[in-house]
């Protein structure tokens, strides 16, 4: 495990940042997923040990982040506000950023254009970053964040204001990062942003850690959540009613193309179907979950 | 993309010593902030005022070939035979105190309020920084500029000194020369730390100057007046003043008491304890508010 959280409360005194998180996270991309106010941005402050927690215990790499500042060399954080000089060109912010991680002034240097190119603003790296319009500030923070070759790479709303060309190509790098080993992780209240970038999540919501793992593990978990399957035939009705008779069938909705069962008990209908549609010759068309993508879970999680 | 980890490797966070980021951190500022065209002027000006100065003082003032028409009007100014060198640094003292407040508001005050304003603590502390590297790198940047103000021209003066002395000063002056700079190190912390403190109680530069000079006004006009006249009636309170205390110990190092008043009563007499008390609870204070504060800001930035 890359990141682990262990039973972690944190609270700004009266104000409650999250509450009991137990998650571990592994290599690869993970996205953190919430609507604003959800506590992304302190689980990510507590993974990076900028903040204490205020109970429970974060370990990273293998170590507490907020007393080991070793740690910090092997991560790359970018925070989600505006967080520059402004009066610097984005070449000499992300020089001095790296040099931070001990790097001497000529390597830094070739790594801060190195990741600048990397995102696509190596023609106004000499340009000061008040210029920048916000989809440049964004890929400045990116830029910061990679270039000085970190093992776990943490992103907090990285997309918002980015133009949809750079924000595929962003999201490209960070798959390809993700699968070089780089430990990404992405905070994001868009699901289908993320949903675009990996399969592994952690669903926050007002402060708690609602689900954590793949999407199918976490609508497995929903077992008491009924399942939507569809299925689709040129004989609805046909189908329907053979369905009607399966254990755990809660309701059957028809239209032209097809059914969409709910059922709490999925696998007797993906186990019993083969049978049943050759028994009763009906031709089937497609044949889906309809609800586990990531709008779906989020929707059930949250209510 | 960044992929040679053989150099990365070849730093282990673990190994490097807290002043290399704090000395980055550092010199980053201070080339920030030397693009003020108006700290470049203040320093600029007031050196090479001091060093015209110390020339025409040390050129003219010289037993044997002083001119007499300069040597009147320094006369009138407050000079008195003695060391030439020590008498340049008095007057230095006499009038640097409001430059150097001015300076420590100008840059001091501003390190730590833009990092707030620009929400850059993060990036700071999700490096390997540690809250001592980040304190010290913004330490040493006010102190620089102080320094540049209250140091350097105490060692020009001497190098200008010895320049123009007929004979070989150079070692007979040394004591004089540390004895100017210890004024210099008190008023840099004294003016640094609280410039520090009150940036990390701000979000704004401009605030934070304005809450400097306004908390300067309180402890060098108001409370020590208020301590000496009012509640201890005895004047050697006026020392403890974050600007008066570094002037005092100038006056106490720098005097030449033999040859001026052979009934000197000695520094202590003199309020070099209470100048001595001053530094230390107006650097306490600063650094106090700074490392309480800046703690306090990291969690809530």
């Amino acid at each position: 495990m890359i990141a682990r959280f262990r039973h972690v409360a944190k609270w700004y005194g009266a104000v409650i940042g999250l509450v009991d998180a137990d998650v571990e996270i592994g290599p690869g991309v993970t996205g953190l997923l919430g609507p604003n106010g959800a506590g992304k941005s302190t689980f990510l402050k507590l993974l990076t040990g900028q903040l204490r927690p205020s109970q429970g215990e974060v370990r990273l790499l293998g170590a507490n982040p907020y007393t080991t500042a070793a740690v910090h060399g092997r991560i790359g954080f970018a925070p989600e506000p505006d967080a520059f000089y402004e009066d610097w060109t984005g070449r000499a912010f992300v020089t001095f950023l790296v040099r931070l991680h001990g790097f001497g002034r000529a390597e830094a240097a070739r790594r801060a254009d190195e990741a600048l190119d990397a995102v696509g603003l190596s023609d106004v790296a000499g340009r000061k970053i008040r210029t920048y319009s916000k989809g440049m500030r964004q890929r400045v923070k990116i830029a910061q964040a990679l270039a000085h070759d970190p093992e776990v790479l943490v992103l907090d709303e990285p997309l918002t204001g980015m133009d949809p060309l750079w924000r595929r190509r962003l999201m490209d790098l960070l798959k390809k990062l993700g699968a070089r080993g780089v430990t990404v992780i992405v905070s994001s209240h868009i699901l289908h942003e993320v949903e675009a970038m990996t399969d592994t999540f952690i669903l926050l919501f007002q402060g708690r850690v609602r689900a954590s793992g793949s999407r199918g593990e976490i609508r497995a978990f929903l077992s008491d959540v009924p399942h939507r399957i569809r299925v689709g035939t040129p004989r609805p009705k046909d189908l329907a009613r053979a369905l009607l008779d399966l254990p755990g069938t809660l309701a059957v909705r028809l239209d032209d193309e097809g059914v969409s069962v709910e059922t709490t008990a999925p696998d007797t209908l993906f186990d019993t179907l083969p049978a049943l549609v050759l028994d009763r010759e009906l031709p089937v068309t497609e044949l889906r979950e309809a609800d586990t993508d990531l709008d779906a879970i989020f929707g059930y999680l949250v209510g | 993309m960044p992929v040679d980890r053989a150099a990365y490797r070849a730093w282990d966070g673990a190994a490097r010593p807290s002043a290399g980021a704090a000395l980055v951190i550092a010199g980053a500022m201070i080339r920030r902030i030397l693009r003020l065209k108006l700290v470049r002027w203040l320093l600029g000006t007031i050196t090479i005022g001091v060093c015209v100065f110390s020339s025409v003082i040390f050129t003219f003032m010289r037993e044997g070939r002083a001119n007499r028409r300069v040597a009147e009007v320094l006369e009138r100014l407050g000079y008195e035979q003695g060391s030439l060198l020590a008498w340049a640094n008095r007057s230095f003292w006499t009038w640097i105190g409001f430059w150097a407040v001015l300076v420590a508001a100008l840059t001091g005050t501003r390190l730590i309020a833009e990092d707030r304003r620009a929400k850059a603590l993060p990036l700071y502390f999700s490096r390997p920084v540690t809250l001592l590297d980040y304190v010290l790198g913004k330490a040493l940047t006010a102190a620089f500029f102080l320094a540049v103000l209250l140091c350097l021209p105490p060692v020009l003066m001497y190098v200008i000194d010895t320049a123009l002395s007929p004979e070989s000063v150079a070692v007979s002056h040394l004591p004089i020369l540390g004895r100017s700079l210890l004024p210099g190190l008190v008023a840099v912390a004294v003016l640094g730390s609280l410039a520090l403190g009150v940036s990390a109680l701000c979000e704004k530069p401009s605030h934070a100057a304005f809450l400097f000079l306004g908390l300067l006004f309180v402890a060098h006009v108001m409370l020590p007046r208020m301590l000496a006249e009012h509640i201890f009636d005895n004047n050697d309170w006026l020392a403890i003043s974050p600007v008066h205390c570094a002037h005092r110990f100038a006056i106490e190092l720098l005097e030449v008491p033999a040859q001026v008043d052979p009934d000197y009563p000695g520094m202590r007499a003199l309020g070099f304890r209470w100048a001595a008390i001053g530094a230390t609870l107006w650097t306490a204070l600063g650094f106090g508010l700074l490392v309480s504060r800046i703690r306090t800001v990291e969690v809530v930035g």
